[in-house]
């Protein structure tokens, strides 16, 4: 029996919209289970994002409740979601948005630095760790306009994942990289989640989604198909993929 | 009408900047008019009340006795001379209120006809003045400020018959001695009362010891069309009929006005010269904002171009954009300095003795606005050039370089102090961008430093004895002299009271011809008490003289030169064996002792003797003393007021203008260099806030960093106060007879401009950059 570690129970998301409400999330029922990772998929404007983020509670959900821990993000204050957000979770965005004065080594240290709970040292030596394990230690003093996207993108994880965060999250990862960029950021996202990193990653890259162990297809702001797969090998890969582009040949992806 | 367009949406879009625009050069045209309203007014005032009074050129106070026909006829014939009025006056040696003594000459004079008298605030006149009745009096300003007294007080006047009680009826404008800066002074008594003192003190007169009971005041007007300066035809008048050799002392009309207008003068132009550095901040801080904004509008001048606007209509609509912000401001500053240029006037009045004109300078404001416009143009022509480099095609691809980190500094972020390391990170990484804000910084600071220093000397006596300034908390003054001995022995009855130290030992101030120049010698016991000798040495021997710097300059002499000093008939020769700082008559004077003195003077006693009480609080135990011990020989005055409350008050309040002006400042730039960096910032903010940054770190951290910047900025600025003040101070101060300003640091000089302009920036900071608080880390999603 697998354990949820996050849920939404019925959270809606609309927008203000020419003097009307645009609706993105329409009472979406959602549960991310531990040491999962679920891929949430769907086409460009279905309101994949926008999910990801009212669960990460990077934004508010405008109904409805978004548990984690058995607390409603929707109601944390500001302070509650910082601490959340640098001692809970982790957040890779699309296009990194590392902090452009800092160094990659800065940029990563920079978040274990917040949490309160763990010493300067350990925060560095978790830094140089991830770094390493990233392929970056060569390069952790450059700053991020001074490496590759793939490299960059590598090392918003590490900043994503030093404070040993429960859920990672992912928002098109691979989105703004090239193929090999991007294999190599999956293989590092894959090499977490068999690691015991719980992952939620929304992608339209079939590619990327082929490493989920769980993907959702999202419609018009509502969950529309689920499809449970096991763990990924790359052995696999082709089986895998035939399997996944049937599915979402059903659901007329 | 496309420039409209987009003028009329610049602005609405950035009211923030445009707003602090026409804020600042608010302020500053608001001062600028008010300052040179203020100074024109002033002068003005002082130059009708000449013209009213119809001053003489030359006023020439003499012995009523050494005024022969003969002499008179001479000066009255001289070819440069146009007329000659004479008024007969009785040598006052003091007037007393309250214990407290105006000890300067004062003449008593019957006729107050021409002569105009205050309304009781002093800020206009009495439509006519009563004739004064027995027992009542007239003084001046400069009587009124300096011994704090008014109307309806009694004051005891001291003249060679004795001491005689009156009442002040009123306040008289008189500009030609009135003014708080000029020793002697004028007052006006009754008919019968001057008859009667007359009358008493004539008969004492002994014109063989130059003892003048009645003085005859001359006013010698130079014929019309003559270009010669005031100096030069006393020079000549004197040359030609000796009138002031014979005299007690004269003085020009040129120093008359000079006088009455230094010290507006000298705030007036310390103020001018913190207003002109306020305009070099306004501009870096436009040119800063301006160059910002074209880093920041990159993608848009690109797409302007692409739509067909050239450089040259891009470069007219910004220049535009600050233009007409900064003559909003100028407007609006203008219109606010009109009622301040009504009532500042008024300041000085206390100092001046005149009551200033009310008018606007117009034309001299609109000339300097117009130029400070032209500077502004300048600038952001300059700034502007940048247009031309901007490729449309580049710039809609976001193909500028990196606008943000021009350069690193490897302090390493750490947990410890987290906040401020990362505060520090991010002031070093764009360093440029705050550097306009830093040069903005050292100068208010140099300038609140410039202050600081000011008002320290005020109190700090230790400094003034530096400058040459005679500082005493006792003061004896024998109104027939003594000898040497005879001082000794009223010294050895103080030494029996309470320790103190000799400041000075005089035998008072006499003017002298210096070369043919009228000059003041201060002439004290020994060359011990001639202070500030800054250049040669003092005093050795009788046929020696120190001059001050600016006597020396203006007569073009040097160390070594011989002088010939005259008095009446007597002439000797002397060398400059130092050169000296004296305040006395703005610095123009010359100094020899006792010794020196005997050769043209005959006989040499000691007026005046100042003491410095090592206890002050036996100060008046002392005074009293002294005079129930000697009676009729001293008049002793104590007084542990370092300096005359009028001038602390006015500096006092010129050191506020320039705090405040200062803050309101540093508020407006914070805030425009602060909307600036959170407009660059913004997504950066976002990464923070997603990484668990609450607004109110975020806030904090902003904070730190101004604070940082305005730190760098302050130590910069008292290092140029450290290294500038002194000869800015003494450039201005000069005027007043300090060549050399001394300039004394305490703690609170550096600290109190350092953790004011700190505190400010980080409040300011902080207020400015609550926006935080709105930004939310949906922005950074791209759907």
């Amino acid at each position: 029996m697998k354990k949820s570690i996050l849920s939404a129970r019925k959270i809606s998301k609309s927008f203000a919209h020419n003097g009307g409400q645009l609706h993105i999330l329409s009472h979406v029922d959602f549960e991310l289970y531990e040491r999962d990772f679920t891929v949430v998929m769907g086409a460009s404007g279905s309101g994949k994002s926008t999910l990801l983020y009212a669960l990460s509670g990077m934004d508010r959900a405008t109904a409805g409740q978004v548990l984690y821990e058995g607390r409603n993000l929707v109601d944390m204050k500001e302070k509650e979601l910082a601490r959340l957000r640098y001692h809970d979770f982790g957040f890779v965005f699309q296009q990194m948005h590392l902090i452009s004065n800092l160094s990659l080594y800065e940029n990563v240290a920079v978040s274990g630095y917040l949490n309160k709970e763990k010493s300067a040292n350990e925060v560095n030596k978790r830094t140089e760790e991830l770094l390493e394990k990233m392929g970056l230690d060569g390069i952790k003093s450059h700053l991020p306009s001074q490496v590759s996207g793939g490299e960059q993108q590598r090392c918003a994880i590490a900043r994503a994942v030093v404070n040993s965060p429960k859920v990672l999250f992912a928002d098109e990862p691979t989105g703004a990289l090239n193929r090999h960029n991007s294999t190599e950021v999956l293989n590092l996202l894959t090499e977490l989640n068999q690691g015991g990193q719980s992952i939620l990653m929304v992608t339209h890259d079939l590619k990327a989604a082929l490493r989920a162990t769980r993907i959702l297809y999202l419609e018009d702001g509502k969950i529309t198909g689920e499809l449970n797969l096991s763990e990924y090998s790359r052995q696999d890969e082709k089986g895998r993929e035939a399997q996944v582009n049937a599915w979402l040949t059903s659901l007329e992806w | 009408m496309e420039i409209l367009t987009i003028l009329k949406a610049n602005i609405r879009h950035k009211k923030g900047s445009f707003l602090s625009i026409v804020l600042l050069m608010a302020m500053i045209s608001m001062a600028l008019v008010s300052i040179i309203s203020v100074t024109n007014n002033i002068y003005n005032g002082i130059i009708d009340a000449h013209e009213r009074m119809q001053t003489g050129n030359i006023i020439c106070m003499i012995d009523k006795n050494k005024l022969t026909e003969e002499l008179l006829s001479d000066v009255e014939r001289h070819a440069l001379v146009d007329r000659v009025e004479t008024v007969e006056t009785i040598a006052a040696s003091a007037l007393t209120y309250h214990g407290n003594e105006y000890g300067n000459d004062i003449f008593l004079r019957e006729d107050c006809e021409g002569y105009r008298l205050f309304n009781q605030k002093g800020t206009g006149f009495q439509k006519e003045i009563p004739t004064l009745r027995q027992g009542e009096i007239y003084i001046s300003q400069g009587i009124k400020t300096t011994l704090s007294c008014g109307e309806g007080d009694a004051v005891t006047i001291t003249v060679a018959s004795g001491s005689y009680d009156f009442t002040i009826a009123g306040i008289i404008e008189d500009p030609e001695l009135g003014a708080q800066t000029i020793g002697w002074k004028n007052i006006f008594l009754s008919r019968k009362d001057y008859e009667k003192l007359y009358s008493e003190v004539d008969k004492l007169a002994k014109p063989e010891e130059n003892y003048a009971t009645i003085v005859t005041q001359l006013s010698i007007d130079r014929v019309d069309g003559s270009s010669m300066t005031d100096a030069r035809f006393a020079r000549q008048v004197n040359l030609d009929t000796k009138i002031i050799d014979m005299g007690i002392g004269s003085l020009i009309k040129d120093l008359m006005v000079n006088y009455t207008y230094l010290f507006p003068k000298i705030i007036c132009m310390i103020l001018m010269v913190f207003l002109i550095l306020l305009f070099v901040a306004v501009v870096v801080v436009m040119c800063h904002s301006l160059s910002a904004g074209i880093e920041m509008e990159y993608t848009t001048f690109g797409v302007m171009k692409a739509q067909g606007f050239v450089k040259r209509k891009i470069r007219i609509i910004l220049a535009a954009q600050y233009l007409m912000a900064e003559i909003g401001g100028m407007l609006l500053g203008a219109a606010a300095a009109v009622p301040l240029c009504r009532g500042l006037g008024n300041i000085f009045q206390p100092i001046t003795g005149i009551v200033p004109r009310r008018s606007v300078s117009l034309g001299e404001c609109t000339l300097i606005l117009c130029a400070v416009l032209g500077i502004s143009v300048l600038c952001i022509l300059l700034i502007t050039r940048k247009i031309s480099k901007i490729m449309p095609v580049r710039a809609i691809a976001g193909g500028k370089n990196e606008i943000y980190f021009d350069g690193r500094c490897h302090v390493a972020i750490r947990k410890k102090l987290f906040s401020v390391t990362l505060a520090f990170r991010q002031f070093t990484s764009n360093m440029k961008q705050y550097l306009g804000v830093g040069a903005i910084v050292a100068m208010l600071v140099y300038f609140m430093a410039a202050m600081m220093v000011l008002v320290n000397v005020i109190t700090a006596t230790s400094a003034w004895e530096a400058m040459g300034i005679d500082y005493s908390d006792l003061d004896i003054s024998f109104e027939k002299g003594v000898t040497k001995q005879e001082l000794g022995k009223v010294e050895e009855s103080l030494g029996k009271i309470c320790k103190y130290q000799i400041s000075y030992q005089s035998c008072g101030n006499s003017y002298l011809s210096v070369d043919g120049e009228q000059m003041m010698a201060c002439i004290y016991s020994d060359g011990e008490f001639i202070k500030a000798v800054s250049e040669g040495r003092n005093i050795r021997y009788d046929n020696e003289i120190v001059m001050t710097e600016i006597a020396a300059d203006n007569l073009g002499l040097n160390i070594g030169d011989k002088v010939s000093v005259g008095y009446r008939d007597k002439k000797a020769e002397y060398i400059i064996c130092g050169l000296n700082q004296h305040m006395n008559d703005a610095g123009v004077n010359f100094s020899m002792t006792m010794g020196g003195a005997v050769r043209i003077f005959d006989e040499a006693k000691l007026h005046y003797a100042g003491y410095i009480l090592e206890d002050k609080s036996l100060g008046e135990k002392a005074a009293a003393r002294l005079s129930e011990q000697y009676g009729e020989l001293l008049t002793v005055e104590y007084d542990d007021a370092p300096m005359d409350e009028t001038y602390q008050l006015a500096i006092n309040a010129m050191t506020l203008v320039v705090y405040i002006f200062s803050v309101i400042f540093s508020m407006i730039v914070v805030h425009m260099v602060c909307s600036k960096a959170f407009i660059r910032e913004r997504r950066d903010i976002g990464i923070y806030k997603a990484l668990g940054f609450t607004a109110g770190r975020l806030r904090l951290q902003f904070a730190v960093r101004f604070s940082m910047v305005a730190a760098f900025g302050a130590v910069a600025g008292c290092g140029l106060a450290a290294l500038f003040a002194e000869g800015m101070l003494s450039a201005i101060l000069r005027k007043i007879g300090i060549s050399n300003f001394q300039m004394t640091f305490r703690f609170s000089t550096f600290a109190v401009p350092i953790l004011l302009i700190c505190a400010c920036f980080f409040l300011f900071s902080y207020t400015a950059s609550r926006k935080v608080k709105r930004v939310e880390v949906r922005e950074l999603v791209q759907e």
